[in-house]
Formats: C-alpha cells, sequence, structure tokens
C-alpha cells in the first residue's frame, strides 16, 4: 500500500492538514443533517479525503465498504435510444460518478440517472438517515446545459438526497448552482506545511527524512500533497537511507514538456514548430490534458525570458488557452501557442541586434 | 435468328442469281420497299387516314389504292417499322431510290413474310448504298428481321478502300448522284434539289426536315409512278408468267413465281404532271405546293441572312448576336434544320482519322482489333510494328505480360491476340466511347455496345454477351460484332457487379485448350483458308457437315458436338462456353474501381490520355466555322483549359452559346460558368487549391484573377467541399512545409490562429447543434490561403498524424478505463483519472521498482521480504503485474529501437550489454505507455526479470490469498478486528470485486492458475477425505491442508468454474524450485499452496 493511501486521513477529526474544514464540517453535520455541499480546490488539496470523511461522518465506517461499477446505461431520447457506459462508486449510502466522463451527454445523465438515483429514498439503511449522498466530481467539466439540468434537480429531491460537489475551478460552476451549496474551498496546502505532512509520513513509517530533501520534495510538488507523498515513496524506493542531494525523479511528461521549451527556445523556425509537433501529439496521445501541457509549457518558458517577454507570454498562453477551450483540435491551439511565441522571441532577438 | 428462314434466304438468293433479270428485279423490289416506306413516313399508320386535304396526304393516297390488296396487319407494322427506322440518311437515298425507275408491283399476293425476306434481300443486296438497319421496332419476329434498304453509308465493299469516313461518303454521293435520273421532272427535280440541299447543309444528316423532305421526295416518287402498276397474280408454275419472273420460297416450302415488269417506259415526266395534274384536279388547298412554298420561305430567308451577315461584317464585331444574328444562323443552317440535333453528335468523328485522341492509343486498339483478323477474318495477322523505336515504345506503354507483341507472335492456337479483351479507362468527354466505336468499325466489326442503361446483373451480361460474341447479324451488315461494355466501373459497382465481371472474366478465361486446343486450332487454319464471309466462330465446331442443314444443325449441338469432342479433357463444367472468337473492349472511367481489380490482371489496359489542347481548339475552331460561330481561337483554348480538355463538355457549351450570339469571347466564358465542370473535387484538390496560388493561365489577353474573386472561389470550393474536419486537418499537416516568405513566423502564427478560429466555429456548430453557422467555417481558410498560399505546388501528405494520433489516445484511453476498474476502490474514489495520469501513475513506475536481488525468495532477508511484501501490495492494490513477455507491439518497437541503436552507433557495445539485454519495466495491463515518450529513456529501475518474475507469482499468489480471505471475510462478521490498513484490503465486498482482481483476462496461464484448476478439481474432494479421517501428521500439515481446502473451494467458486469442470482427472505436477537444477527438492504442492 503507498503511503498516499495508508495515511489518508479517514474521519474528521484525523485531519491536520485542513484541520479547521474539518471541524466545520464535522459541526455541519452533527444533526446528522448537511446541505448541498460544493468543494472545490486544485488537484491534489483533498478535497475527495474530505469528502470520504465527511461520508464516513454522517454514516459511520460502512460507508469504507465501497464498490467499482462500470455500468451501461439505457436512456430513451425522443429520437433514440442512447446507450451509455461509466463508472461509479459506491457503498450503501452513496454513489458517486463522475457524469463529465460521457462528454457531450452529460445533461442525459445528469437529467436520467442522476434524477433517478436522486428520487428514492435508501430503504433499510439503518434507517437513521433519511437520505442518501450523490457526489458528482469534476463539475466544473460539466456542460452548462448539464449545469442547468442540475438545479432544478437539486431543489426537488433535496428531501431524499444530498449532492456533494467536487470541483477544480468554481468559476466554471454556474452561479444558480453555486448558490444552492454550501461551498467549501479546500485550499491547496503551503509548500511547508506540505513538508511538515512528508516529515509525518516519515516518521510513521521510522524513515528518517532529511528536512532539506522534505522541503525539495515539497517545493517540486505544485503544492500537491498526493504527489509529494508518492514522490517521497519513490525516493525512498531509489535509495533508502536519504541524502540530501538526492534525485527527486520528476514525472516524464513534465520533463518532455521542458524538452519542448528547450528546443522551442533554440530555435525559431517552422521546421523546428514542425519537430515539436511530434512531441506534442506525444503528450497528447499519453493523455496528458491539453490545458495542463499549455500551461506548463508557459511555465517552463518562463524561466528563460526576460521579463517584456514574460508579460506577452503570460498573456498569450491565456489567450490560447481560452481558444483551446472553446475549441476541439487542441493541437492547432498548442501549435498556435508556440508559433506565437517563437515569433515575438525572434523579433525581441531581432530588435536587440543580435 | 431462325436458321431455316436464313436457309429460305439464301434459297431465294441462288435463285435470284439463276435469274437473268436478277439486278433489275432488285430495282423492283427496292422501288417497292421505298414506295413502302414513303407511305408509312407520311404518317398513315392504318393506310387510309391520310386524306386530309394536304399535298403530301393527297399524294400518298393513290398509292394507298395500290397497296389495298396487301393484308393490312401485318403490312402496316412492316411499314411502321420501315418508317420508324428510316434514318434521314437512308431517306436520302430513298429518293434518289425512288427516283429511278420503276418496277412492277409484285406486291399483293405475296405472302408477307416472304416479301419481308424479299425486301430485306432488296435492301441487302445494293453493295454501294446498302446501310441496313435491323429493325426491332415491331417486336414480331419476322418483322426483327426486315432491313430496309437505305443508303449514305459505307458499303461492306467499298470500305476498305476509304481511310477516311468522309471521303467515302462524298464518293458514295458521287455515284448516287452521277447517273442523274433521267426522268427527273419538276417536281421530282424540285424534291431532289431539296435532297441535295439538305444534304450539303448537313453532311451527317441526322434531321427532321432532311428526312421530310426526303420523305416528301419519296412520296412524290411513289405517288407518281405506283399507280400505273397493274396486278399480276402470281403463279405456280413458271410457265404462266410471261417476261421475267422471280421466284419467291415461302416459309413452308411454296414455291411461286411472280413477273417482274420491265421498267417503265421514258415518259416519267409525263407521269409526273399527271401526278401535278392529279393533284390540281384534286383541288389542294393551296394555291401552290407546300414544296415551293417551303422554297420560297427559305429562299426568302436565306436572301436576308446574306444581307444580315453583310451588314454584321461590316459593322465588324461589336454587334453582339441578337435576335438578327440568331435569325441569320437559323436560316443559315435552317434548310436542313440542323438545330435539333446536338453538336456533340452531328460532329462526332466519323473515321478513323477524324479521332482527336492519342494516336498512339487509336493505334495500338486498332492493331489489338486486327489481332483478331486470324481468327474472325481469317486473313493473315498485321505485321508487327515497326523496329525502330516504335516498338519499343509500344512495349512499354502497353501493359504487356509476355514479351511478344500483341500481334505476330502473340496469336494463340485459335489465332487471338494475347490479350482477350481491352480496357480502356481515362476521364468522362474525351472520346473513349467513340473511340471503341470507330476502330470497331475500322476494322470491320459491328460494334455492339452494352452500356450502364442495360440491365448487367451477372446473367443479363453474360447473355448479352454470349449472344453478341457467338451470333451474327445475317440481315444487314453483315460484319462480325465487336462488343463493347461500356462504363463498366459505374452500374457494375458492389456485388452484383463483381459477379458481373466475373461472368465477363468467365467468358473471356473459357479456354481454347478445353476443348482439344489442337484440334480446333487444324480447324481454325482450315477455316482461314475458306471464304471469309463464314467466319463465325461456330462453324468451326460444326464444319464437318457442309451442307446447310449440317450447318444449322452444327450450331444447335455446336456445344454438345464441343462438349463431346473435348468432355474428356474439359469436363462438364465449362461445357457452355466456347472460347471468346471475338474482340471485347471494355470502357471505364475509373480505372482502379474494386470490382475492376480481376478484370485489370486479366486485359490490355488503355490509359486515355486528354487530347493535345491544340488539336482539340482546331477541331472547335472549324466546327464554330461550320456552325457560323465566329470565336477566336484564344476562346476556344481557353474553353478547352477550363473544361478539361472534355470534348463533349466544350462543344455543349458552344452549342449553347450559339443558340444566344454570333460570337463566342472570353468574357462569355468567364461570366458563364458554363465552361466549368461541376466535378467533386478530392481533398487532395482542396488543399492544392488553398495552399497554392495559381498562376493565371498563360492565354494571351486573359487576366489573372485578383484576389478578391480567387477568395470568393475558394469559399465556393471549400463550401462544396463540405468536409471540414479533413481540409483542416490536411492544412494543418501540410501548413509547415511551405515555402512562403515569414522572417518572424508572423504568418505562421496568423495561419495557424485561423485554423484555431476555424476550429472553434466547428465546435460552436457541433456542441450547440447550429450547423447554420458551418458557413462561418470556410472563411478563416480563405484567409490562411491568402497568407501562405506561393506559387509552387504544395507536396502535400495525407494528414496520417492527427489521425493516429487520435487512435493512439483512444486506444490508450481505453487502457486506462479498464486498469481504473480494477484498482481498489478506496484508491480509485480518492484519486481522479486526471491525477491517475499526471501524478500517481509517473511515481508509480519508480515506486514499484524497489532494488531487489535476483535470487531465490528463500534467500531474501526479511527486510527484503517486507520490500517485497510491500511490492505486492501496490501491485495488488493498483491492479498491475509486471509483463513477463511483451506483448507483440511492444516487442516491434523494441525491436525498433534496438536496430535504431545499433544504427547509432557501436559504442554502446561494451558496456551497457547487460543493461540493454534487460527490457525496461513493463505492466500488464500496459498503463505505463502512457508515461514513456520517444527519444527518453525508461525512467525506473531495471528489475532483473528472475525478480520480476518471482514477484509476480508472489503477487499471483497473494491475489489469491486475499480472494479466500474476502470470502471468509464475507461469511464471517469481522472486519473490525482486522487492522485499519488491511480493512481497505481486505472489506472489500468479495463477491464483486474478488474476481475483477484474479480474473481470467488478468491472471491467464500462471502457475498460480494452473494450481489453482487442478485443486478445485482434485483439492476439494480430497479435501473431504482429509476431514473425515484425520491424517498422521503435524498440526501444521493439517492446517496446511485445511488451508489448501478452502483455497481450492474458493478457487472453484470464483470463476474457477469452468476450469475445475474441464479437469475431471487428477493433475500431477512436477517443480523444481530454483532456477537451475543445481538445488532439488521435493515440493508438494501443499507447500506451494501454502
Amino acid at each position: 500500500m503507498l503511503y498516499v493511501d495508508k495515511y489518508r486521513p479517514k474521519a474528521l477529526e484525523q485531519f491536520e492538514l485542513h484541520s479547521d474544514v474539518a471541524q466545520n464540517l464535522q459541526k455541519l453535520v452533527v444533526n446528522g443533517d448537511c446541505p448541498h455541499t460544493l468543494f472545490y480546490g486544485p488537484a491534489g488539496a483533498g478535497k475527495k479525503t474530505l469528502i470520504l470523511a465527511l461520508l464516513r461522518e454522517i454514516y459511520g465506517a460502512g460507508v469504507e465498504k465501497l464498490k467499482v461499477e462500470c455500468k451501461p446505461w439505457k436512456i430513451q431520447l425522443p429520437s433514440r435510444v442512447l446507450e451509455l457506459e461509466f463508472t461509479t462508486v459506491s457503498s450503501a449510502y452513496h454513489v458517486e460518478m463522475n457524469p463529465s466522463d460521457v462528454g457531450n451527454n452529460d445533461r442525459y445523465v445528469v437529467q436520467e440517472i442522476i434524477k433517478e438515483m436522486a428520487k428514492s429514498r435508501p430503504i433499510g439503511a439503518d434507517g437513521q438517515q433519511g437520505f442518501k449522498v450523490l457526489v458528482l466530481n469534476e463539475v466544473d467539466r460539466l456542460s452548462k446545459e448539464a449545469q442547468h439540468s442540475l438545479r432544478r434537480t437539486m431543489e426537488k429531491y433535496s428531501a431524499a438526497c444530498r449532492l456533494v460537489l467536487a470541483c477544480n475551478n468554481v468559476s466554471k460552476v454556474i452561479e444558480p448552482v453555486r448558490s444552492r451549496c454550501l461551498c467549501i474551498r479546500v485550499a491547496a496546502p503551503s509548500v511547508d506545511s506540505i513538508a511538515q505532512q512528508l516529515q509525518h509520513v516519515a516518521g510513521r513509517e521510522k524513515l528518517c527524512l532529511p528536512p532539506a530533501l522534505a522541503q525539495r520534495l515539497a517545493a517540486g510538488c505544485d503544492r500537491n500533497l498526493r504527489r509529494a507523498l508518492l514522490s517521497l515513496e519513490a525516493c525512498r524506493v531509489q535509495q533508502y537511507p536519504f541524502r540530501e542531494d538526492q534525485q527527486v525523479a520528476e514525472p516524464d511528461w513534465e520533463l518532455y514538456i521542458k524538452e519542448i521549451a528547450a528546443d522551442v527556445l533554440g530555435e525559431q523556425s517552422p521546421k523546428r514548430l514542425f519537430q515539436v509537433r511530434g512531441k506534442l501529439y506525444e503528450l497528447l496521445v499519453n493523455c496528458i490534458p491539453p490545458e495542463v501541457v499549455l500551461r506548463k509549457l508557459a511555465l517552463a518558458l518562463m524561466p528563460k525570458l526576460d521579463d517584456e517577454l514574460r508579460h506577452s507570454t503570460a498573456e498569450d498562453a491565456a489567450f490560447y488557452e481560452h481558444r483551446l477551450q472553446e475549441g476541439s483540435k487542441a493541437i492547432f491551439h498548442l501549435e498556435a501557442f508556440l508559433a506565437r511565441f517563437m515569433s515575438n522571441y525572434k523579433q525581441y532577438i531581432i530588435n536587440l541586434g543580435f | 435468328m431462325d436458321l431455316e428462314e436464313l436457309d429460305s434466304l439464301l434459297d431465294m438468293e441462288e435463285e435470284l442469281l439463276e435469274e437473268g433479270s436478277h439486278k433489275r428485279s432488285r430495282a423492283d423490289l427496292q422501288s417497292r420497299a421505298e414506295a413502302a416506306a414513303s407511305l408509312a413516313a407520311a404518317g398513315a399508320p392504318d393506310g387510309k387516314r391520310p386524306r386530309t386535304g394536304a399535298p403530301s396526304g393527297a399524294t400518298a393516297a393513290p398509292s394507298q389504292r395500290t397497296f389495298n390488296t396487301l393484308s393490312e396487319t401485318e403490312e402496316e407494322r412492316m411499314l411502321l417499322a420501315l418508317a420508324a427506322d428510316s434514318q434521314p440518311r437512308d431517306s436520302q437515298t430513298l429518293a434518289a431510290a425512288a427516283t429511278t425507275t420503276a418496277g412492277a408491283p409484285l406486291s399483293s399476293l405475296l405472302h408477307e413474310s416472304e416479301e419481308q425476306r424479299l425486301l430485306a434481300l432488296a435492301a441487302d443486296t445494293q453493295p454501294s448504298q446498302g446501310v441496313s438497319r435491323m429493325l426491332t421496332a415491331s417486336g414480331r419476329p419476322t418483322s426483327s428481321r426486315l432491313a430496309a434498304g437505305g443508303g449514305g453509308g459505307r458499303g461492306a465493299s467499298g470500305e476498305e478502300e476509304f481511310e477516311d469516313d468522309d471521303a467515302a461518303l462524298e464518293a458514295l454521293f458521287q455515284q448516287m448522284y452521277e447517273p442523274e435520273p433521267e426522268p427527273a421532272g419538276a417536281a421530282g427535280a424540285a424534291a431532289q434539289q431539296q435532297a441535295q440541299q439538305a444534304q450539303e447543309a448537313q453532311p451527317g444528316g441526322h434531321t427532321a426536315t432532311g428526312a421530310a423532305t426526303a420523305r416528301q421526295q419519296g412520296q412524290q416518287s411513289a405517288a407518281d409512278f405506283l399507280p400505273r402498276r397493274q396486278y399480276v397474280p402470281p403463279a405456280r408454275e413458271v410457265f404462266r408468267i410471261r417476261g421475267a419472273s422471280l421466284a419467291v420460297t415461302s416459309e413452308d416450302g411454296d414455291r411461286v413465281y411472280c413477273q417482274l415488269q420491265a421498267p417503265a417506259p421514258p415518259g416519267v415526266g409525263r407521269r409526273l404532271d399527271m401526278a401535278g395534274a392529279l393533284r390540281r384536279a384534286r383541288g389542294g388547298l393551296l394555291p401552290e405546293s407546300i414544296t415551293s412554298l417551303l422554297q420560297a420561305v427559305e429562299k426568302d430567308q436565306y436572301d436576308r441572312a446574306v444581307a444580315e451577315t453583310a451588314a454584321a461584317a461590316a459593322q465588324g464585331r461589336a454587334q453582339p448576336g441578337g435576335t438578327a444574328g440568331g435569325e441569320r444562323r437559323r436560316s443559315g443552317s435552317g434548310a436542313a434544320g440542323g438545330r435539333a440535333a446536338l453538336w456533340v453528335e452531328k460532329y462526332a468523328p466519323r473515321g478513323y482519322i477524324d479521332l482527336l485522341s492519342d494516336e498512339q492509343i487509336n493505334r495500338e486498339v486498332v492493331r489489338w482489333l486486327k489481332g483478331w483478323d486470324p481468327c474472325v477474318f481469317g486473313t493473315a495477322p498485321p505485321a508487327p510494328p515497326a523496329a525502330r523505336g516504335a516498338g519499343s515504345r509500344f512495349q512499354q506503354r502497353s501493359h504487356h505480360r509476355g514479351p511478344q507483341g500483341e500481334a505476330g507472335g502473340g496469336l494463340d492456337a485459335l489465332g487471338r491476340p494475347e490479350h482477350k479483351v481491352i480496357l480502356i479507362a481515362g476521364p468522362p468527354g474525351l472520346g473513349k466511347t467513340t473511340l471503341a466505336h470507330i476502330c470497331a468499325a475500322h476494322c470491320g466489326y459491328r460494334p455492339v455496345e452494352i452500356n450502364a442503361s442495360d440491365d448487367r446483373s451477372a446473367g443479363a451480361l453474360q447473355s448479352r454477351i454470349l449472344d453478341a460474341v457467338e451470333m451474327q447479324s445475317v440481315m444487314g451488315q453483315r460484319r462480325p460484332n465487336c462488343v463493347i461494355i461500356d462504363e463498366i466501373d459505374g452500374a457494375t459497382g458492389g456485388a452484383e457487379g463483381r459477379s458481373g465481371i466475373a461472368a465477363l472474366l468467365k467468358i473471356v478465361k473459357a479456354a481454347p485448350g478445353k476443348a482439344g486446343g489442337g484440334k480446333q486450332g487444324g480447324k481454325g487454319v482450315q477455316q482461314q483458308d475458306g471464304d471469309a464471309t463464314d467466319s463465325d466462330a461456330e462453324d468451326e465446331e460444326g464444319s464437318g457437315g457442309g451442307g446447310k442443314g449440317a450447318r444449322g444443325a452444327g450450331r444447335r449441338a455446336g456445344g454438345g458436338a464441343a462438349g463431346s469432342g473435348g468432355g474428356k479433357q474439359g469436363g462438364a463444367r465449362q461445357q457452355q462456353l466456347r472460347p471468346l472468337m471475338r474482340p471485347i473492349i471494355c470502357i471505364c472511367n475509373d480505372l482502379y474501381a474494386p470490382a475492376l481489380r480481376p478484370l485489370r490482371d486479366v486485359a490490355k489496359v488503355f490509359h486515355f490520355k486528354k487530347p493535345q489542347a491544340e488539336r482539340l481548339a482546331q477541331r472547335l475552331q472549324a466546327i464554330c466555322g461550320e456552325e457560323d460561330l465566329r470565336a477566336e481561337k484564344s476562346t476556344l483554348r481557353l474553353l478547352v483549359e477550363r473544361t478539361d480538355c472534355d470534348i463533349r463538355s466544350c462543344l455543349n457549351t458552344l452549342q449553347f452559346l450559339s443558340k444566344r450570339q454570333a460570337a463566342v469571347r472570353q468574357a462569355d466564358l468567364q461570366g458563364l460558368r458554363v465552361g466549368q465542370k461541376d466535378m467533386t473535387k478530392g481533398a487532395f484538390q482542396v488543399w492544392t487549391e488553398l495552399l497554392q496560388k495559381r498562376k493565371a493561365p498563360g492565354i494571351i489577353g486573359k487576366a489573372g484573377e485578383n484576389e478578391a474573386q480567387r477568395a470568393q472561389r475558394l469559399y465556393d470550393l471549400l463550401q462544396d467541399f463540405g468536409e471540414s474536419d479533413l481540409v483542416l486537418g490536411g492544412v494543418h499537416e501540410n501548413l509547415l512545409g511551405l515555402r512562403y516568405f515569414d522572417m518572424a513566423l508572423q504568418r505562421t502564427t496568423s495561419a495557424l490562429n485561423c485554423l484555431g478560429d476555424a476550429d472553434r466555429f466547428l465546435r460552436s456548430c457541433h456542441s450547440r447543434g447550429e450547423f447554420a453557422l458551418l458557413k462561418y467555417v470556410p472563411a478563416p481558410l480563405v484567409a490562411l490561403s491568402g497568407l501562405v498560399s506561393g506559387p509552387d505546388r504544395p507536396q502535400l501528405q495525407w494528414p496520417r498524424a492527427s489521425f493516429d494520433c487520435q487512435r493512439r489516445l483512444a486506444a490508450n484511453l481505453a487502457t486506462l478505463r479498464s486498469w481504473m476498474l480494477g484498482v481498489s476502490p478506496a484508491a480509485f474514489a480518492a484519486t481522479s483519472g486526471r491525477s491517475m495520469v499526471l501524478e500517481v501513475l509517473p511515481q508509480l513506475v519508480h515506486i514499484l521498482a524497489p532494488a531487489m536481488r535476483p535470487v531465490s525468495q528463500h534467500l531474501y532477508s526479511p527486510q527484503e521480504m517486507e520490500v517485497m511484501r510491500q511490492l505486492v501490495d501496490a501491485l495488488l492494490t493498483y491492479n498491475l503485474r509486471f509483463s513477463l513477455e511483451p506483448t507483440p507491439e511492444e516487442a516491434e518497437q523494441e525491436r525498433q529501437r534496438q536496430q535504431e541503436e545499433a544504427a547509432g552507433g557501436e559504442q554502446q557495445q561494451n558496456g551497457v550489454r547487460g543493461a540493454a539485454a534487460e527490457p525496461p519495466l513493463r505492466f500488464r495491463p500496459a498503463v505505463h505507455v502512457t508515461c514513456t515518450f520517444p527519444g527518453m529513456a525508461p525512467k525506473g529501475r531495471h528489475l532483473p526479470a528472475a525478480v520480476r518474475q518471482t514477484v509476480s507469482h508472489e503477487a499471483d499468489m497473494e491475489a489469491i490469498r486475499r480472494a479466500e480471505v474476502a470470502r471468509r471475510g464475507g461469511t464471517a462478521d469481522a472486519p473490525a478486528a482486522i487492522a485499519l490498513a488491511e480493512a481497505n484490503q481486505q472489506q472489500r465486498p468479495g463477491g464483486t470485486t474478488a474476481p475483477a482482481v484474479i480474473q481470467p483476462g488478468v491472471v491467464h496461464a500462471t502457475l498460480a492458475e494452473r494450481m489453482k484448476a487442478a485443486a478445485g478439481a482434485a483439492g476439494a474432494a480430497r479435501a473431504a477425505r482429509a476431514a473425515q479421517q484425520p491424517r498422521k501428521g503435524t498440526w501444521l500439515d493439517q492446517l496446511k491442508e485445511q488451508r489448501m481446502a478452502r483455497a481450492a473451494a474458493a478457487g472453484a467458486g470464483a470463476g474457477g468454474d469452468g476450469a475445475g469442470g474441464k479437469h475431471k482427472f487428477p493433475v500431477l505436477y512436477k517443480f523444481h524450485e530454483g532456477y537451475t537444477n543445481a538445488v532439488k527438492r521435493p515440493v508438494l504442492m501443499r507447500d506451494l499452496a501454502g
């Protein structure tokens, strides 16, 4: 069992990182009831851990008996029968799903399946709780139509069902949904607290973690606790007694993006852009989300630039990420960003007089 | 075609030859036929109607009286048939023939069928004038054999002398008109003049007016002489007939003799006068005859036209062709009513020399056809092509499989060329069909066309081809058939088409060897020595019997005879199909249509190329001159270029323009879109158009299109093409390979922005379902085109990369999804798919590769055992196994990588050998691919293969153990007692997740599974026995035994049912632990399980 899973707090009182949030949640459900909630925050901050702990607080340890299912669904539409397949994680008390997985058809999932689930009261669940919980992940990736379909469901079936929503970017959740929920911000932990957590885990594992290495691990993980713990474990596997200057393995895709950034800075020409295109394709093929690629690219370029260019690069990155969201062919926009960067960079170099 | 009838016909012919007055009687018969034809043509379906007062009706009436003894129905039908088929060209000659001396009426008492045969004979025995036609109009078997006489075509004998069809035609007309018929009265002369006029105006002569005049003339002539005929009944004895007689034999053998009257004495002029008087006496409604009125009108129009032309010429080209011009032209060519015909038909090549297509192909087709001569006509094969250069070119260009040419040595035993069928392929409108027809006619064949309008299912096609190949027209043109299968790729698509092609191939491939090649070959040679007219292929088989009846019988029983002759070798399988003895020409547009593939292998393929633009323009100019349409050569060149040398399209365009104006200018072509073909363009063409800025065509006076026009054209093109995704993909793929001036990549950036815009438009169209917005998608592409297109032709590539990317992405996503389903729920619930890829998997590669010694498990220290335990635990939690053998794709990749390395350098050879031998860490399912990138060294430690094997084995065992625990945990209610860390693992609801962990698809062919299967079968029984009678042994053994029994039951319960049922017999295992035979010790089953 990995450290990530092994030392994940199970109950709200075990939380050290977001103890304030955990305490508030505890108070919230002290009467055995809770409103709809919306957890938002970056990846690896602890949203899902909090949600699971909240569920445990409401329903007790039985909620940890999870099962993963991938079921086919048939939805009768006016014109056709839509056949979908998506994965749910469920216990006797709750169902967790990711409706945005089904892409364009997500509103049918919300309209039909979620409504169906929300309608029915749980029976025989020891009778103490009159409602069940639906956990919806990545609601920010739901289409607007789907989010709108969610509005009425939230109100109408609130007697039988509570929705717990989780998302990274709360601004992509429509206002009506937000206003129906108790919004709970789960902030990314600070580097120091991550280092603290790493020391804590190392202590329980009876490892001797040099503070400098802990600090480095914490700094190199984008304030993502999951990543930090995984890095720690990877480091331990690589070499146990830790050394302070031990190499911390970075994910391959990040290295690859850095390679691309180096390529782009090395030469600015259509030919080089063509080479880079192949690398971008590789990243996309390996399921790296294009917006992550774009952001990481921009960040990888930043350190090598002069201040003037940094500004424009950041602006371009934002501009093209926006376009990326609006389009469907990610490669066009990624490439356009790089072309724009190359153009700016080259002009800048020319103006400098080289 | 009934053979008896043929025979009787031959009889008649012989008898005719015996007759001294053969020639005259023929003339009589013909005039009789013409009269009948003209009567029918006058529009008298029942022979009684034309009493309408019109002069034509009036003239027809007397002649009808002559025929009143004829049996009504049959005769009428025959006449109708005649009339229906009397093509203008024939009717011109009808007129000519009708003015010749009239003979006695033979008609009345003759049996109709005989009369029809006579008519046919009459037509047929006119070698110089006979273009005879098969009549099929009435559908009656007898009338279908009718052939109406006519002139204007080339006779069978006359044809060889004239290479040029037109020249032949001219000569024929001269022949016809030189002996000016002496009895040319006033009306007759007028009619003659009309006919001449018609003919002059229309050398091809397919016009209705021409026909009408000619018919009119025929009627007049017929009316003039027919009333004077005297009825002489035919007699059974020849002596009862005075003067010349003609023997006529009916179908049932009755023979009668008819008197042949001497030609009417000179004085036809008087008769004509009489006819005129008759007309006058009958009191026509008009004071003047309609003919003269028409003539007057035409003359008037002509005069006016001449005046206008002169005026127009004086004014120059400035004056657009208005109504006056139109009228002028109408009058200019209107005498013959030339407007009715399509120019395409009117100016179709009439002879070989007219052909516009590539000379080389023309020659080769003719040569191939001539190659059939030994087989079909029995003449010597054509000489092989001249050795100087032409021969080698010939060999290069045609698709020869053998070294020898088509002619000469390429003949097989039957004297057939090597390729039995040719396939002419090329774009539409270049004259493929015309070429085939003309070449066939040129080589003395009768073209039989089967095109897309016919039923072309396999059966129909086969019977039609066989009919055409094995039969021959007896009436009329006695030429062997040449089958032309047009548009073979079009209507014969799909499965049905394939069977059609298969039927064709069966005919083509019917081997001569099957029916005794040597014998047949000998006969073929014999036959070559014999007369060329009896060149039917079937005659070979029946050549044993020389007589007529025998010949017929031979035909009938031909198949059977061949079958009996060659049955021993050939067998009954192909007894229906005799070897192909006639050439077959196939024509297609798309040579590479899938249905044509088998045919391509067999046939000799000709790629039809565009005719030379210059030559085509010349021809167009000649035609324009003919039609009085003024057009500059450059204009015509432009037209030719625009239509891509499509002759048909050019002519249609010109004809269309000629209706509106007297002159064609370039502006007309640009303004109208007539010259542009509505073609479906391929994706490559669209990309080329987008990425290449074409230079203005090199025509003087043609301004290149400006930017706006180009933008509009591209926009339309993209709109029409439609498939935006494909266009975008192709442009994107090829964009960076283009050459354009781009100092600091601004253009590239803008171009990519354009692509991005188009993509955004598309996305919003699709996501909102507002497809009206699709019309904006081409706009960014047009803008892009303006940015990056250059004059060079781009080297375009099909957008493979993006499709490839999509495919691989989908595969990876599927792998990930199925993998995630097996991940332990606790881990799954806390991690999204995205963080799995971005965060967990890259580190898992490191975490799951701890340092372990490649030694036996027994030698591990407790620390190492702990590491091992953790590793196994992690593997199980994340549903992974080490993949011991690479999948085929991975093996392929690995091989490539190694090759590259080998090519890269030898320096690695020494030190890294050991490491290179170790393949990188692989998992099953292959999720590690998402964190491997080309060009980057695989991360993580290299686990020795031995360690992997050990770990895998251990993981499998652990999975089984856990499944069992889960099962037990399901029955016992003690989940709380288990430690918290283990709870997540073991609390899993056993029934559902346990199979996921040890599903057979994941754990297959491992030792554990085999063991499980064995234990499932044998263990259960043994465990039952063991439970009953406690065996001696230590308590440890007993414990192990019990455990094994439980494991066996679990294995059987959790999916081993099938396996357990399959292995009913005990399985014996012999297991040597360790990797060498150095350490051997006996291991018991239970040790393994424990």
